[in-house]
């Protein structure tokens, strides 16, 4: 293995400031769980039947537009997955990807939040930032609400 | 799911989300009450010396960054970047690097750094105009950059860790977000990675 050495630098502790704002929040209502046994794991799919934002986007969630594909790993953790559309109170379709972790043990949920918004129309500020969710599930798995936070 | 009386009342008694949204904290909880606790915290720091920028001017505008290594110093986290581990292979404004890093212990630890980045001194995402070539004339692969003074770039990034089972794969199952910063003399970047709680 070739080596390196690091050099000194003066910056070394820079640590600069990150900061969640909040933006806005889904409620999500699911279709009941398939749960298919795969060589990767346990694929979760679940249909999103609807679900409405509020905050800095008004709109509803396109009925069955998509859903939840996660993938349930040999140790507890499902690897997050989901997308479906949104079409907002004023007419435009944003796509919305989410990855993340879900975890059996504790309850953690939170998911990273991609979105690809029309760059002509009213949510462009969408496709630039990066955006992460805090989210709760109920306990029979059929609604979840998203609060969504901007990295500031 | 409608956020019922009690959910309302449950959350006005911590004191998690007014402590965490700072200034903005009075509009967002008047639009909702029931916003649950989000906290970053500190994990750890990794620095990556770059050994060359290669820039191949397709329509995605793909670069080709290799390191050479780096140090990971922080709470959560010390090691180093495997030499010669990793390149960032860069798309436009899209961040997407893969390196192996190397824990005090030993342990390797693969990261794929994925996030996005800004210049800060251009309008974002600004096109760089591609000139043709003149009759005679060689391609220049090598990325322009300033030498002098370190990068005004805004980073952020949202980067997926495969550690082994064992005292490092708390990194499998956190969502972890992060920045960065470029720095010259020599061509460095040092990202900050905060677990989100």
């Amino acid at each position: 293995m070739r080596e390196f050495t690091v050099p000194p630098v003066t910056t070394r502790n820079e640590r600069g400031e990150v900061k969640p704002e909040y933006a806005f929040q889904l409620r999500a209502r699911f279709e009941p769980v398939y749960e298919t046994h795969t060589s990767r794991g346990t694929r979760l799919y679940q249909d999103i039947a609807a679900g409405e934002l509020t905050g800095r986007i008004t709109g509803k969630v396109y009925p069955d537009s998509g859903g939840e594909y996660g993938l349930l790993r040999a140790d507890g953790v499902e690897d997050i997955n989901q997308r479906f559309m949104i079409n907002t109170r004023d007419g435009e379709w944003i796509y919305i990807a989410h990855s993340g972790y879900r975890r059996r043990k504790d309850g953690y949920y939170r998911v990273q939040a991609n979105f690809d918004a029309d760059l002509r129309g009213n949510y462009a500020w969408l496709n630039d930032a990066v955006w992460i969710a805090a989210v709760e599930r109920s306990a029979d798995g059929k609604s979840s609400t998203y609060t969504y936070f901007e990295l500031t | 799911m409608p956020i019922d009386r009690r959910t309302v009342l449950l959350a006005a008694g911590g004191t998690g989300v007014s402590a965490i949204l700072g200034g903005s904290s009075a509009a967002a909880e008047a639009l909702s009450p029931g916003l649950p606790k989000i906290e970053l915290r500190y994990a750890f720091s990794v620095s990556i010396f770059f050994k060359e920028r290669i820039s191949i001017r397709s329509n995605r505008g793909r670069a080709f960054v290799p390191a050479e290594g780096g140090e990971v110093w922080g709470p959560r986290l010390k090691g180093r970047v495997l030499p010669y581990g990793g390149a960032d292979y860069a798309a436009s404004s899209i961040l997407d690097a893969h390196y192996q890093l190397q824990a005090d212990d030993g342990t390797l630890i693969y990261i794929n750094n994925r996030g996005t980045m800004k210049r800060l001194s251009s309008p974002p995402n600004s096109p760089q105009p591609v000139v043709p070539l003149q009759a005679g004339e060689k391609l220049s692969q090598v990325m322009e950059g300033s030498a002098a003074a370190d990068v005004p770039l805004r980073m952020r990034l949202t980067p997926i860790f495969d550690a082994p089972i064992g005292p490092h794969d708390w990194l499998n199952r956190t969502l972890i977000v992060g920045h960065g910063a470029r720095y010259v003399g020599p061509d460095h970047t040092i990202f900050s990675y905060y677990e989100v709680l």
